[in-house]
C-alpha cells in the first residue's frame, strides 16, 4: 500500500513539475538554399524559474555539391539581417507580444543572434513562442531567408 | 479494497485537476498550417495580419475602435531596405524592444507604426 500511495505522489509531483518547471523548445531549419548560399535560422524559447528567454539567431553558410550546407560564409556588414518576435496566444490567433526591430551584423561575419530576457510573462499567462527571421543579402535575389518558429509552451504570468 | 479505493481516489483526483488546468488555458490547437515539420516557416500560408499587445498584455485597440493589425509582410518579411541603405542611415538602437502603435488618418488600425518601446504612447511596460 505504501509503494502504491509513494508510486502515485511521485507521478503527481512528475506531472505538476513538468508543467511549471524548466523547458525548452528550440527549432532550426534551412530558410533558404541556392546554387552557392544556405540560410539557416533558428528560434527559441525557455521558461525556467522567474526567467523567460526568447531567442533566435541566421547563420549563413556555403552550399557544396554533395555535401550540402557546409561552412560558414561571412557577409559585409549589414548583409545579414534578423528579428526576433515574441507571440502570445489570445483564443484563436497568435498575437504579437514583443518585437526586437532589425538586428545586422555590423562587422564582416557569418552569423547575427539576438536575445532577451524577461522576468515574466510580458502578455500574461499565455502560451507563447519565439518567431525568428533570419535573412542574408545577395546581390542576384536581394534578402534571402525566412521565419523559424520555436512552437508555443505555457508560461505563468 | 481499501487500496484500490484510496488509488481510485488519487487517480481521480489528478485526472480532475488535468482536466480543469486543461479548461481553463485557452491552448492552441495542434501544429500551425504555415509552420512546417522542422519549424521553418512558410509565409504564403501564415494569416494575412496579426494583432498586437499593448503594454497591458491586450490587444491593441485604436481611437476609431477598431483592433490593430499590422500585416504578415511586414513582421515575417524581408527588411525594406537594402545594405547600402541601411549603411547609410543605420539604426539608431538595434535590437533594442519596439512596439507597433496605431498609425494616423482615417483608418488607424491599417496603419501600424513601429516606435521604441521607450517612446511607447501607451505606457512602458518594462
Amino acid at each position: 500500500m505504501k509503494r502504491i500511495v509513494l508510486m502515485t505522489s511521485a507521478a503527481a509531483l512528475l506531472i505538476a513539475s513538468g508543467a511549471a518547471y524548466a523547458h525548452t523548445l528550440l527549432s532550426y531549419g534551412t530558410t533558404f538554399q541556392d546554387s552557392d548560399l544556405c540560410v539557416l535560422g533558428s528560434a527559441h524559447i525557455q521558461h525556467g524559474g522567474a526567467v523567460i528567454d526568447s531567442g533566435a539567431d541566421v547563420t549563413a553558410t556555403g552550399q557544396i555539391r554533395y555535401v550540402g550546407c557546409s561552412g560558414e560564409k561571412a557577409q559585409d556588414p549589414y548583409w545579414i539581417a534578423l528579428r526576433r518576435q515574441l507571440y502570445r496566444w489570445e483564443t484563436n490567433a497568435w498575437v504579437v507580444c514583443n518585437d526586437s526591430g532589425w538586428v545586422y551584423n555590423t562587422s564582416r561575419s557569418a552569423r547575427v543572434f539576438h536575445q532577451r530576457m524577461f522576468q515574466s510573462a510580458i502578455c500574461g499567462a499565455r502560451y507563447y513562442g519565439t518567431m525568428g527571421s533570419g535573412f542574408v543579402f545577395q546581390n542576384v535575389g536581394g534578402w534571402s531567408g525566412g521565419g523559424v518558429w520555436s512552437d508555443y509552451h505555457w508560461l505563468p504570468a | 479494497m481499501k487500496r484500490y479505493l484510496t488509488v481510485g481516489l488519487v487517480l481521480a483526483a489528478l485526472i480532475g485537476a488535468g482536466a480543469v488546468f486543461a479548461v481553463t488555458r485557452d491552448e492552441p490547437s495542434g501544429s500551425l498550417p504555415w509552420v512546417r515539420a522542422d519549424g521553418t516557416i512558410d509565409i504564403s500560408k501564415a494569416p494575412e495580419e496579426f494583432a498586437v499587445a499593448g503594454p497591458d498584455g491586450k490587444e491593441v485597440v485604436c481611437a476609431n475602435g477598431r483592433t490593430l493589425k499590422v500585416r504578415k509582410e511586414l513582421l515575417l518579411g524581408p527588411p525594406a531596405k537594402t545594405p547600402d541603405e541601411l549603411r547609410a542611415q543605420a539604426p539608431a538602437s538595434p535590437g533594442r524592444d519596439l512596439v507597433w502603435r496605431c498609425g494616423h488618418g482615417r483608418d488607424p488600425h491599417l496603419n501600424p507604426v513601429l516606435v521604441p518601446r521607450s517612446q511607447d504612447p501607451l505606457g512602458d511596460d518594462g
